[in-house]
């Protein structure tokens, strides 16, 4: 958590901007955390790259869908140096669904995070981040602490924003709603991980700091 | 008589003990959690319950503008008006080769999976509980958990057999087992079928929820992808379709949300992976119908489950009562999509009216109504002489004793104590619950009474020393109290068994013999209580005794709240003396809120109180027209029971209870609350 308190004045933001991001980064990390993911804020980009290697250890194949804040940070380029052989989709359309399908890392972004729910909202017009936050059993998520929402209509608000302002369209093609790691409790009712998608979410928060130093 | 579909289907759910166990561990599980979630977002039934109002009022033209919604998205939409054109159309599009598919009700109701299965079309469940009953060619036993009744051996079995290695009785290690099966069916199928759980009109968006990631897979792996709806899952918004998976998780899982929620507008966009064709298959089959016939709420249903968890027939039925769609709810829903005759397959005549459903379903609907209404149709059908004599019979209570009388002479020894002559009762035409008629003791009656008793016909018949103790109680502490003996029933029994009209005007009798009296009116039975307070107000809607009737509702109190809440009984000091449970009336807990006063009233005789919540199964018609499913009902209640004395408020509830005890040869007490606070001296 270090980072979240020490961001006075970041990126010319009002100190009470400050204050309100960070009460919707603890509250976001308690709730993704019940929601049985794997939390953590990065104050730097070297915390970020730091937490995605703890996650991607013992990983081979990664595929990213088309994620800003991944981007931003360079995750593509740290997990190819960390060994991982890595697959952007878009780079050869008609692969994508074999490349999710073998990879043991699927890395998204995130359009909001209804902080209340622990629920991270995928949107997108391609489908990408659909199969890449779906099929490989690992999930990491790189979003921005600038798409907390207080609650689910805060983020199906930005949703709707982002659809009308980014694709001129009163809703964009596909939304998921993703609340946590898979699981069945149909053997027993005994919860498990991992029935069709992944088994482990991890999410990276990063505060305003990671943009500006 | 020859057994009814409907007996068969008891029977075999009697006997199926695999099927009762699995459910009972799935109950158990399931309740506490809905119910703790629900008190963590006490505004969204009523939220649900306005936008599931609004979109069956404005339907037709919802209709209109998400088929345009979704056209434009390029999704192709077929109006499906029955069962068979759906078939047809989805057979239309699948030739042949693998289909994926999720839970969908509608999927169900069109017999999708029977269908396409003759076609030559490989059908592959991917959820998986409804996997694991296609392994095993078995039904699901409940809607969460739909293979709970499959024992761990069992389900390693069937996994083994699928992944062709042998596997350890560990569920992780079959959880995997079934992901790394199933995936090559996903990854190749051609078709992907699923429902949807709301379709928004305004972005003409079909939103689908899960927890187990398969309904992403199946809509998102294969070429083609078909989702098959009720014309009645269409809501307005995009936000109200998200408030209808909201309420499904709560209510229906006892989660906030489910893990996923899939918002899916049309086709992927050329270059992009995913189904080149999105096919919305929105299906009337009955419905347009139901609604301009005035059945809309039947449909504000969002098929969430969460009324059978607390329905006490189908906790001991199971996925037995009801048909394609479960439980109550799916009694009426088969009677509005199919027939009527197959609705009384399904259990039309076993519903309780406990009224548990309504006040677990998010949308509120009230069930037993629509079942009640359902019954109506049908008995108005019939000749009408029985009617006409029973209504008669229960016009007058002093009548009705004298001929229960008059039956009893005659079949003395049909009403001793025995259960083999108990069993003989129902061939006389009576239930087997029914006690014996006795006569009623002289009670001295007040001269100017500022109170009346109204006892209700079962204890002035069957239970007279009920009567005489709650006119003692009253007299102690200066009420005067009038019990007259002449009272109508309060109709409940006609009502439910059907006969509207013949309720109705019961209704409008005991309101004028009630307006004789002056003061309160303390109801002993909390069945005639909720009737009188609650139902006729309901019942004369429109007519011209409505407002007599609100007026009578507002004079009408339970007995035991009436003792505990205005009168200072005192009490007995210490609790050591031995325990009674309580339990709970339905049309007292639920219909009149009242569950605090009996209680305290039963501590003040010094007893210790054990409660002991559920059905006694004595609820409408259900104790004699299936006797063996409302015994089952008794049973699951009275092995909660541990005490030698067992208080209840209401003869409805004292009777079932004392047949059930009986059946199970247990020496068990069951008395009046009121019985037991006048042997106290208080
Ligand atoms: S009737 Fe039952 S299944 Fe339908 S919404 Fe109400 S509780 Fe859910």
């Amino acid at each position: 958590m270090k980072g979240v308190d020490d961001g006075m004045d970041a990126g010319g933001a009002s100190g009470r901007e400050v204050r309100v991001e960070n009460r919707l980064l603890t509250q976001a990390v308690a709730a993704l955390t019940a929601q049985g993911c794997r939390v953590s804020v990065a104050g730097s980009v070297g915390e970020a790259l730091a937490f995605v290697a703890r996650v991607a250890a013992g990983k081979r194949r990664a595929v990213l869908s088309r994620g800003e804040a991944g981007e931003e940070i360079g995750v593509a380029g740290f997990l190819a140096g960390q060994g991982l052989s890595v697959w952007r989709c878009g780079e050869t359309p008609g692969k994508t669904v074999q490349a999710c399908l073998e990879a043991d890392l699927g890395v998204t972004g995130a359009q909001a995070v209804a902080v209340e729910t622990g629920t991270i909202f995928l949107a997108e017009e391609g489908g990408e981040a659909r199969l890449v936050s779906n099929l490989p059993p690992t999930h990491l998520v790189v979003a921005g602490a600038e798409c907390l929402a207080p609650d689910l209509a805060g983020a199906l608000a930005m949703v709707r924003r982002l659809s009308r302002d980014v694709y001129g369209r009163p809703l964009v093609r596909y939304v998921s709603a993703i609340s946590g790691p898979s699981r069945t409790g149909d053997i027993g009712m005994q919860l498990v991980p991992g029935m069709h998608g992944p088994r482990e979410v991890a999410v990276l928060l990063l505060a305003r700091t990671c943009r500006t130093g | 008589m020859p057994k009814s579909v409907f007996d068969r289907r008891i029977e075999a759910a009697l006997a199926d003990v695999a099927g009762a166990a699995g459910r009972q561990k799935a109950l158990s599980l399931i309740c506490p959690d809905i119910q703790a979630a629900r008190q963590r977002h006490p505004p969204l039934s009523e939220r649900l319950r306005r936008i599931k109002a609004e979109s069956m009022s404005r339907l037709p033209e919802l209709l209109d503008q998400a088929v345009t919604a979704l056209t434009v998205n390029g999704c192709r939409v077929f109006l499906a008006a029955d069962a068979g054109a759906a078939r047809d159309y989805i057979g239309g599009v699948v030739q042949g080769g693998v289909l994926v598919k999720s839970k969908t009700n509608v999927g169900k109701e069109i017999g999708v999976d029977g269908y396409l299965a003759a076609r030559g079309v490989t059908v592959v469940e991917t959820d998986l509980g409804d996997r694991l009953n296609q392994l095993d060619h078995g039904t699901a036993s409940h809607p969460l958990a739909p293979a709970i009744h499959l024992p761990l051996s069992r389900v390693r079995e069937l996994l083994a057999r699928e992944s062709g290695r042998d596997l350890p009785e560990d569920v992780a290690e079959l959880v995997r087992a079934a992901r790394e099966s199933l995936r090559p069916h996903l990854a190749g199928a051609d078709t992907g079928l699923t429902g949807a759980n709301a379709i928004a009109a305004d972005t003409g968006a079909v939103v689908l929820m899960e927890n187990e990631g398969n309904i992403r897979a199946v809509t998102s792996l294969p070429a083609v992808h078909i989702v098959v709806a009720g014309i009645t899952k269409i809501v307005p918004t995009l936000e109200d379709a998200v408030t209808v998976v909201e309420a499904a998780s709560v209510f229906g899982a006892g989660q906030d949300l489910g893990t996923y929620m899939s918002v899916i507008t049309g086709p992927a966009p050329e270059g992009h992976p995913g189904p080149r064709e999105v096919h919305v298959v929105l299906l009337d089959n009955g419905r347009l119908r139901a609604l301009a016939g005035g059945w809309g709420e039947a449909f504000y249903c969002i098929n969430c489950g969460g009324c059978l968890n607390f329905c006490p027939v189908y906790r001991v039925l199971g996925g037995r009562f009801g048909h394609r769609y479960i439980g109550g709810i799916g009694v009426v829903q088969t009677a509005l999509t199919e027939t009527v005759a197959a609705s009384t397959d399904a259990g039309l005549w076993a519903c309780l009216s406990c009224g548990r459903c309504t006040d677990a379903c998010p949308a509120q609907i009230d069930i037993p109504e629509l079942i009640g209404r359902l019954r109506a149709g049908i008995v108005q059908e019939r000749p009408s002489i029985g009617r006409r004599l029973v209504r008669g019979l229960l016009g007058d209570q002093a009548r009705l004793s004298r001929v229960l009388r008059v039956v009893r002479r005659l079949t003395g020894p049909l009403w001793e104590e025995r259960p083999a002559r108990r069993a003989l009762r129902p061939r006389l035409g009576v239930s087997r619950l029914l006690p014996a008629p006795r006569v009623r003791p002289a009670v001295p009656s007040a001269g100017r009474a500022h109170a009346v008793v109204y006892a209700g016909c079962l204890t002035g018949t069957c239970y007279p020393e009920v009567g005489a103790a709650a006119l003692r109680v009253l007299s102690r502490h200066g009420v005067a109290a009038k019990w007259p003996d002449r009272e109508p029933c309060c109709g409940l029994p006609l009502w439910n068994a059907g006969d509207r009209e013949g309720a109705c005007a019961l209704a409008r009798r005991n309101i004028s013999f009630l307006t004789a009296f002056d003061g309160p009116v303390l109801t002993l039975c909390a069945t005639c209580g909720d009737t009188l307070k609650n139902f006729y107000p309901r019942w004369l809607a429109g007519d011209p005794w409505q407002e007599q009737a609100r007026r009578l509702s507002g004079r009408v109190r339970d007995l035991t709240a009436f003792l505990a809440d205005d009168l200072t009984l005192g009490g007995i000091a210490g609790t050591d003396s031995w325990p009674v449970a309580y339990h709970d009336p339905c049309h007292l807990r639920l219909g009149l809120g009242v569950t605090v006063q009996p209680r305290r009233l039963l501590q003040a005789c010094g007893r210790m109180v054990e409660t002991a919540d559920r059905c006694c199964g004595f609820g409408g018609p259900a104790g004699w027209r299936h006797y063996p499913m409302a015994a089952a009902v008794g049973d699951e209640k009275l092995a909660r029971v541990g005490a030698k004395t067992l208080a209840t408020a209401c003869p409805g509830c004292m009777a079932a209870l004392t047949d059930g005890l009986d059946r199970l040869g247990r020496a068990v007490a069951v008395r009046h609350v009121v019985e037991l606070v006048d042997e106290a001296g208080l």
